[in-house]
């Protein structure tokens, strides 16, 4: 086992043995094959994602957070290679044949996405799509899938159950549609819930609502979550534990509140300098200078050098490994590092 | 205050919708009755969820769309009445920013031609070294080089095309902007540069915003005072302090309760006032208050009279509640009063 922040928190408080994870991925990358070459969207990403656990992936476009969820899901597109190792209750499950990835996929891990909209069937009512997933992965009568549809949409609370199961997605608002989506990702109980900025397009009033859902959810079942974000407040009122990453990279992962209070490295440093707060007065915000970097054209050192307030030579000729910054808390940064 | 720049009286918005052979259309009031003053060098934010009436609000202003009806004052002159000619000719005082940054900017043109072109048609017979002189001095101010002139949309970054619609907008020398979410599409680290721009050209030309955006963390960061708009009503307008630290109308507290705060220890200790439910169909407003039917202290009172908006405490600081003084403080009671 790698020592990520994960491991450790997951020791078994009585026995001190370790709690396996539910999913356990390993130096995963993913490249493109584009026309004037290949393109690493991410590279060695390794995690542990425990039950009941919440994991907050944050970073800019073209950070890869999306790009590291879609190959563990076998969603890439077709130039999409993804390679290391992906276990699901320890079966392999990276590149593994279209029929397993069936099964696995809204059984065991699910996903929600940004846009509700094209995430259901137009021309299907939304009680027959979410029944359908009861009667292909569980094998279940429409009655009783009916049933259980009807009352996961009143966990997610849709108003009127019994009425809108047997309405169209267009008939739903913005909102109430990702709820329907968070309904069926959660209607086979998947070990794990991947949702990929589930709020992003939600006004505030209704991004409250489902994130608490989501927190909900943590409490009272079992799914581990995991949260692809750009925004670190909903990463702060939801996640015990961070992955930032920086141009295909985790450059650091940490339990929340060290993440926050204790940030090592410069971009988590300059993300959280950089954000005006609705709670307070903010002082001259610090923007982080330049754009996040273009993937075809990445520094031979550290990607976040030309940025970096604190870089120094060695940052732009050696790429920084991630490692220890102590127990539990990982940085990938020359900075303060022990020679 | 002083001499307004800007005075709005009663503003409608209303758009027919549908309607066919046998039956009339019904109105969709986008803004329905909206006054509010705006001085020279001030900004005011206009929030509110999707569908409040914002952005129509902001194009009303500038004869985009045609009030239905009420007045535009511009320098006590209502822009209403001027003809086609008449307001072009205003144009180049009152200038408009976009969301999207690369779909407003048209792809053929390069940034130059982008630049030069409102000085032609606002300062005709401009010389074109004089207008290429102001478009490489206006590129500077916005952080980009001069050299980059020659490029086309395209080649440039999200925030750099924002740079370039703000600089298009500034090169007038506008006396009011209409900031149309300026900072939405962009990332983070981006976010805070362009606000640190728009800060620092006010402060340079004693420009007027009028910013639009459902995010109030960046509103309370930029703006002098606030207005809250609910399915195209006013609900609440003050100086930022007031709106933030002693919000009076439900509305208000609730959007505020609802925005995420980047802080763990804070995130888990605070109370939400969340709101249930989604935004009514703007074409079947609630009777009375239009929004009693989310309001956790609507009364028979709501449902019968549409509140007026009356001052608070301070006369810049405008409620439209039956109930903002019993609200107000720490006591929740919905006792009502009169009728």
């Amino acid at each position: 086992m790698i020592d990520t922040p994960t491991t450790r928190r997951a020791k078994h408080p009585e026995t001190g043995g370790e709690r396996p994870a539910v999913l356990e991925c390993r130096d995963l990358s993913v490249h493109f094959d584009a026309p004037d070459g290949r393109i690493s969207a991410v590279n060695g990403i390794s995690f542990d994602l425990h039950r009941g656990q919440c994991l907050g992936i944050v970073g800019e476009s073209g950070s890869g957070k999306s790009q590291t969820f879609l190959a563990i899901l076998g969603l890439l597109a077709s130039n999409g290679h993804a390679s290391g190792s992906v276990k699901l209750h320890g079966e392999e499950i990276l590149n593994v044949s279209r029929r397993r990835l069936d099964a696995i996929r809204g059984e065991k891990l699910a996903i929600v996405f940004q846009d509700s909209i094209t995430g259901l069937t137009p021309h299907k009512r939304i009680g027959e799509q979410l029944a359908e997933v009861l009667t292909q992965h569980r094998g279940l009568g429409r009655a009783a899938a009916r049933a259980k549809v009807l009352e996961m949409l009143e966990l997610v609370r849709i108003p009127e159950a019994e009425k809108r199961f047997r309405m169209y997605p267009h008939e739903f608002s913005g909102g109430m549609r990702q709820r329907v989506m968070v309904a069926q990702a959660l209607l086979c109980q998947p070990d794990v819930l991947i949702a990929d900025e589930p709020t992003t397009a939600l006004d505030v009033t209704v991004q409250a609502q489902i994130l608490k859902l989501f927190k909900g959810l943590a409490d009272h079942t079992n799914t581990a979550l995991v949260m692809i974000t750009h925004d670190l407040g909903v990463v702060a009122g939801l996640c015990d534990e961070v992955m930032v990453m920086y141009a295909g990279r985790v450059v650091e992962h940490a339990p929340v509140d060290e993440l926050f209070y204790q940030p090592r490295h410069p971009y988590t440093r300059g993300l959280l300098a950089c954000m005006p707060r609705a709670d307070r007065d903010s002082e001259e915000l610090t923007a982080i200078p330049g754009q996040p970097p273009d993937l075809e054209a990445l520094p031979p050192g550290c990607a976040f050098a030309p940025r970096c307030p604190q870089a120094f030579a060695r940052c732009e000729q050696e790429r920084p490994s991630l490692q220890t910054a102590r127990p539990g808390h990982l940085k990938a940064c020359h900075l303060e590092e022990l020679p | 205050m002083t001499r307004p720049l800007l005075q709005v009286e009663n503003l409608r918005v209303h758009f027919p919708v549908g309607g066919g052979l046998f039956s009339a259309p019904r109105m969709l009031k986008a803004v329905d009755d909206v006054s509010f003053k705006l001085a020279p060098g001030e900004t005011l934010g206009v929030v509110g969820e999707s569908g409040c009436g914002k952005s129509s609000l902001g194009r009303a202003v500038l004869q985009l769309i045609p009030p239905t009806a009420g007045r535009v004052l511009w320098l006590g002159e209502d822009l209403c009445r001027l003809d086609e000619d008449a307001m072009n000719v205003k144009r180049s005082e009152l200038q408009l920013v976009f969301q999207d940054p690369l779909a407003s900017l048209n792809p053929r043109m390069s940034v130059g031609a982008i630049l030069r072109e409102p000085l032609y048609s606002f300062e005709p017979g401009i010389a074109r070294s004089e207008a290429e002189d102001r478009a490489a001095s206006m590129m500077r101010r916005v952080g980009l080089r001069p050299e980059m002139m020659n490029r086309y949309p395209n080649e440039f970054s999200g925030g750099q095309c924002q740079r370039i619609s703000i600089a298009r907008a500034m090169i007038s020398r506008p006396r009011l902007v209409i900031c149309d979410e300026p900072v939405s599409a962009l990332d983070v680290s981006i976010q805070a540069q362009i606000i640190a721009l728009l800060r620092e050209l006010q402060a340079e030309y004693e420009v007027s915003y009028i910013f639009i955006s459902h995010d109030l963390s960046v509103v309370r960061h930029l703006c002098h005072r606030i207005m809250v708009l609910y399915l195209g009503k006013l609900m609440e307008i003050g100086p930022k302090r007031d709106i933030f630290d002693t919000p009076r109308h439900p509305y208000t507290q609730s959007l505020l309760s609802a925005v995420p705060i980047p802080d763990p220890r804070q995130a888990r200790q605070r109370e939400q006032k969340l709101i249930e439910g989604d935004l009514p169909s703007p074409l079947n407003p609630p009777s009375g208050c239009v929004f009693r039917t989310r309001c956790p202290h609507a009364t028979p009172l709501c449902i019968k009279a549409a509140p007026v908006l009356e001052a608070t405490g301070s006369e810049a600081h405008q409620v439209a509640c039956h109930y903002w003084q019993d609200l107000s403080g720490d006591k929740q009671t919905k006792t009502p009063t009169g009728e």
